[in-house]
């Protein structure tokens, strides 16, 4: 079972925050998609040092979607640290219950990986 | 035979611990592609050549006055004028140089740059056995002032892998999802149960097994494919490889001071106070592009003699020109010197410069030294370094 975002609040915008506790180069793309037939209705991309927030709409217009997020990361120190960042989908600044979190050991190459949930 | 044993021993021992700092990594818990080959911890550290240091110099068994500036090792070793001065088999002298970053191997970029003063600065500790057979012990402190070498500090390098981890995010994201596209309209057509989400899935598990008999090895090798096409995955390590070729020689600035205590036996208590205190700083600048480096370096000391407590006082100027590159160069270098009470030092000298199994260094050099009037003396060199290796990925280790 993929994991869920609940829609509190179907009339009101959701939004996708980013926020970030490591400070590693964390780069991420998102579609939000026809879970059938992958029709894309919103992209958007972003880094650790820029955009962290996107509007996705109306809370009504985002049931029954999906939501996909690759990201990659590299750690230029060349030291062994974390690093952790997490994706949260919030209306009116609450929280939708589901905080996508990346995390892992820095290394010196790029990578990536995809994480994809669905709103409900 | 029994030189080379201990130059060896000397260079295992050195790995060993090199060796052992590698296993503290410990491997990712996330399942995660990863380009270009896995980089250990440290990739940020290059064998450019080792570091001299101040307690290293004031032992004074290097020939040259110079202290020689590279990028920052987390620990260096060395041992001046071996085949020189080291009569038996256990080096006479040995100096031992150990910076911040020793200790927080995890330290982060952000960290590191707001730091960076702290992290490039090094303490050294130095010995050697003098010739009435007591111990000089010498005490020393070095600063960087300035380092275009360093690659966490190389705003080029920064800016490029920036560029590709955007660049090979958007690649990955859209190879998969063509791939997935490609299997999942087909099936949306047949009317089967299964759709876009459900392939995404699919391909990005099958991209993401690392295991070889992958059942779905043909999913794997579509995305891959695709990517390529997109994006050149050696990426991050030609760069890395571009820059350290073309830095080795870039701008540095050190300052280092040390001090030099004596004692008759190796028990602490019967340490004298200094006799010797020593100030250092040399910079390096690039010539002829990525071929040569000028250093100039002024060393400033105070010794004492047996009528005068730090009494004698000493100027020393002197550059050194390299020409080849980061792993074999050559070198001319000039010195003179002031001292109290004695007459102008002029000393000139020809060396080459080279590293063996990635972590050790040797340079070797042949000089001469003229006092006033009094005939030329000859003054050959062989130091040896050894520091930290450099960090490959797993793919290019040899």
């Amino acid at each position: 079972m993929s994991t869920q975002i609940k829609i509190a609040s179907p009339g009101d915008d959701a939004i996708l925050v980013f926020e970030f506790q490591t400070t590693d180069m964390f780069f991420y793309n998102f579609e939000v998609v026809d879970c059938q037939s992958g029709d894309q209705f919103i992209t958007g991309k972003g880094q650790w040092d820029g955009a962290t927030e996107f509007n996705l709409g109306k809370g009504t217009d985002l049931i029954g979607k999906c939501l996909n997020i690759a990201w990659g990361e590299i750690d230029p120190a060349g030291g062994t640290g974390k690093f952790h960042a997490t994706a949260t989908v919030k209306q009116n600044g609450v929280s939708c219950l589901a905080v996508q979190v990346f995390a892992g050991n820095s290394t010196g190459s790029l990578a990536n990986n995809l994480t994809t949930a669905v709103f409900v | 035979m029994k030189k080379y044993f201990t130059i060896i021993s000397m260079f295992l021992l050195f790995s060993g611990s090199a060796f052992a700092q590698k296993d503290t990594v410990k491997k990712d818990d996330t399942l995660r592609s990863k380009w270009g080959g896995d980089y250990e911890a440290g990739w940020g550290s290059l064998n450019y050549a080792v570091p001299e240091s101040p307690a290293f110099k004031i032992l004074g068994t290097s020939p040259s006055n110079i202290m020689k500036p590279t990028s920052v090792r987390d620990i260096a070793f060395s041992v001046g004028n071996y085949f020189v001065s080291n009569g038996g088999t256990i080096p006479q002298n040995l100096a031992v140089e150990i910076s911040p970053s020793l200790f927080k191997p995890d330290v982060s970029l952000n960290s590191f740059s707001k730091n960076r003063f702290w992290y490039t600065s090094a303490l050294s500790l130095g010995t050697k056995v003098n010739t009435d057979k007591s111990y000089a012990i010498g005490i020393g402190l070095k600063f960087r002032i300035l380092d275009y070498q360093d690659l966490r500090l190389n705003t080029k390098l920064l800016a490029k892998l920036d560029a590709f981890g955007r660049e090979g995010t958007d690649a990955f994201l859209l190879a998969i999802r063509t791939v997935t596209l490609q299997h999942s309209r087909p099936d949306t057509i047949k009317g089967k149960a299964i759709g876009y989400e459900a392939w995404l899935v699919k391909v990005t598990s099958a991209y993401m097994d690392t295991s070889k008999n992958s059942k779905d090895i043909v999913l794997k090798q579509e995305v891959a494919n695709y990517i390529k096409k997109l994006f050149n995955e050696n990426s991050v390590s030609e760069a890395r490889d571009e820059i350290k070729k073309s830095s080795w020689n870039k701008t540095i600035w050190d300052i280092g001071i040390a001090s030099l205590f004596n004692s008759k036996d190796s028990l602490l208590r019967n340490i004298k106070p200094a006799s010797k205190l020593g100030l250092w700083t040399t910079a390096g600048f690039p010539l002829f592009k990525d071929k040569g480096q000028l250093l100039i370096g002024i060393t400033g000391q105070l010794r004492d003699t047996v009528n005068s407590r730090l009494g004698v006082k000493s100027l020393n100027i002197g550059s050194r020109a390299y020409y080849g590159s980061n792993d074999v160069k050559g070198f001319v270098e000039a010195n003179s010197l002031w001292q109290t009470g004695q007459k102008f030092t002029y000393k000139a000298s020809l060396g080459i410069e080279t590293t063996f199994f990635g972590g050790m260094w040797v340079d070797f050099s042949l000089g001469l030294s003229k006092q006033g009037g009094a005939k030329a003396v000859f003054t050959p060199g062989f130091n040896l370094f050894f520091g930290t290796g450099e960090k490959k990925p797993a793919s290019t280790r040899m």
